[in-house]
């Protein structure tokens, strides 16, 4: 006969489902969050996102955000993109794939002159920003860091 | 003595069809047995037409067991006619309950009445034959008919095939493959109806998805029914919006080899279902060794026994214990030690058989 302590092992699963988040929040968080990461924590959590997000437009949007300007984590995202792993958790790439080439695309014209001015303001517009920006990142860290724990 | 079985449909290997098959084997014993239905789906029974089920029905040392599951219009007429003559044989009614017509409101007008006047056909029942006696699938079942006697009630579990699984091989090639698949694999089993509570299950796979981190997969199996189609639809609306088509498998009607398999390769076994007056899956989930999770609703309880996870309409809980059982293998296994313990004590064709020949001896040929 299984002796097994089942009020114990309820309250503990209470207790963790009392921690979770509200999809639409944690979404966000986790997205935003991620930006901040390097390579090796990317390539799970695109994935995953990617297979969560249901229209173009939201995809696009996560591609955005992974998206650092930077020629070859484009190629990564795009790599990640086809890769079995997002097939896994049920993303539908076709259209995250075509996003990444006019990424591309845009990418090649932003090596223009008029591209480079650009870049310049709003690098600008960065740095008069960067206290706020980094005190927000700074929170989403620890609550990143909460969920963890 | 001759006993007759009735229900509207006699099919092979559901739950009502097995109940009904081993019901045959078993009364065999106490004289010949024949059914009556509208459609014969199964074979290896001694069917009768009209006349020769009336002439059953009206002689007073036969017996005649009538399944109720659902609105039969002549099996009800039958019972009525063979009363007018004064001379009628016992007659059991096997209750396997009828799902409640608030379900259907949404999909399915003929569903709808249907329902609707079958939970009426149980009053018209009780109503008509207070001398009957009712042979209830569980405890839920028989707390249903208030306007019947507690001494004309009797409990005892459909009589099942989980003994098949003993003797059949599992489609390898699957199992394999399902065994390979790193995702958590959660099972359900039943047909795609409102009351089965997929859209719950739905729910649960982006909570887990969203909270934990692993990759989660739906293996639902049964049947479609064209007559619900607007719930399928729906339920194909959601798993598109949600961005779940690759997570979630409908794999329809399945041989019992590869039903055999799902239930081998999958890790959990997970059922919402909003109303079962028994529920069998549940015990051939036990039986095969899936820890079940399943919503107390309904008969869940009473079946699944002591010791199992059982919750209400939070579904965070439900993905929450899908993730602890997999940081907690002890617990894991302590619940499928105690769902094996209570289908094996609990739920033996054996004990059940030898228990309602007890009964139709003693209470129902006695009085």
């Amino acid at each position: 006969m299984v002796n097994m302590d089942l009020a114990r092992v309820r309250k503990e699963i209470e207790e963790m489902a009392a921690k979770h988040k509200h999809p639409e929040q944690s979404r966000v968080l986790m997205a935003e969050w991620k930006d901040l990461q390097g390579q090796a924590f990317l390539d799970k959590s695109y994935c995953r996102l990617l297979g969560r997000f249901p229209s173009n437009e939201e995809r696009e949007g996560l591609l955005r955000r992974f998206y650092t300007g930077d020629l070859s984590r484009l190629e990564l995202l795009e790599s990640l993109s086809s890769s079995e792993e997002c097939r896994v958790y049920g993303a539908d790439v076709s259209d995250v794939i075509e996003q990444c080439s006019r990424l591309r695309s845009r990418e090649e014209k932003k090596k223009s002159f008029f591209g480079q001015i650009r870049r310049m303001l709003s690098l600008l517009a960065y740095l008069f920003s960067h206290k706020k920006a980094w005190r927000r990142l700074e929170r989403m860290r620890d609550i990143w860091e909460e969920e963890r724990s | 003595m001759r006993i007759l079985l009735m229900h509207q449909t006699v099919a092979k290997h559901d739950a009502i069809g097995n109940d009904l098959w081993h019901m045959a084997q078993l009364l065999a014993k106490m004289g010949p047995v024949s059914v009556y239905c509208d459609f014969q789906k199964a074979e290896g029974y001694h069917y009768v037409n009209l006349k020769e089920a009336m002439e059953i029905l009206e002689s007073p040392e036969n017996i005649v067991i009538y399944h109720h599951s659902g609105y039969w219009e002549k099996g009800g007429q039958m019972l009525l006619k063979a009363a007018e003559k004064r001379q009628m044989a016992h007659l059991i009614i096997r209750y396997h309950n009828v799902t409640p017509p608030e379900f259907f409101a949404d999909y399915s007008a003929f569903y709808y009445r249907s329902c609707r006047e079958g939970r009426q056909q149980t009053d018209d029942l009780m109503k008509n034959f207070p001398e009957a006696w009712w042979l209830c699938a569980s405890r839920y079942n028989a707390s249903e008919l208030l306007d019947v006697l507690e001494e004309r009630k009797k409990v005892i579990h459909p009589f099942h095939n989980l003994e098949l699984w003993e003797r059949i091989q599992p489609d390898k090639a699957l199992l394999t493959e399902l065994r390979g698949r790193k995702e958590v694999k959660v099972l359900f089993t039943g047909r795609v109806a409102p009351n089965k509570g997929h859209f719950s299950l739905l729910s649960m796979l982006e909570d887990f998805r969203e909270n934990y981190g692993e990759p989660l997969a739906l293996y639902m199996i049964g049947k479609f029914d064209g007559s619900i189609r607007f719930y399928t639809e729906e339920l194909k609306r959601r798993i598109l919006a949600a961005g779940l088509e690759k997570a979630v498998h409908f794999i329809g009607e399945v041989t019992d080899e590869t039903l055999l398999a799902y239930y081998l390769g999958c890790d959990y076994y997970v059922s919402f279902s909003e109303h079962e007056g028994f529920g069998v899956p549940l015990i051939e989930a036990q039986k095969l060794g899936l820890p079940v999770i399943a919503k107390n609703a309904a008969a869940a309880h009473e079946v699944l026994g002591e010791n199992q996870l059982l919750f209400g309409d939070n579904i965070s809980h439900y993905s929450a214990a899908i993730a602890y059982l997999e940081t907690h293998p002890e617990v894991r296994c302590e619940l499928i030690q105690a769902g094996k313990e209570n289908c094996e004590r609990r739920f033996d064709n054996q004990k059940a058989g030898e228990e309602l020949m007890d009964w139709i001896e003693h209470a129902v040929l006695a009085s």
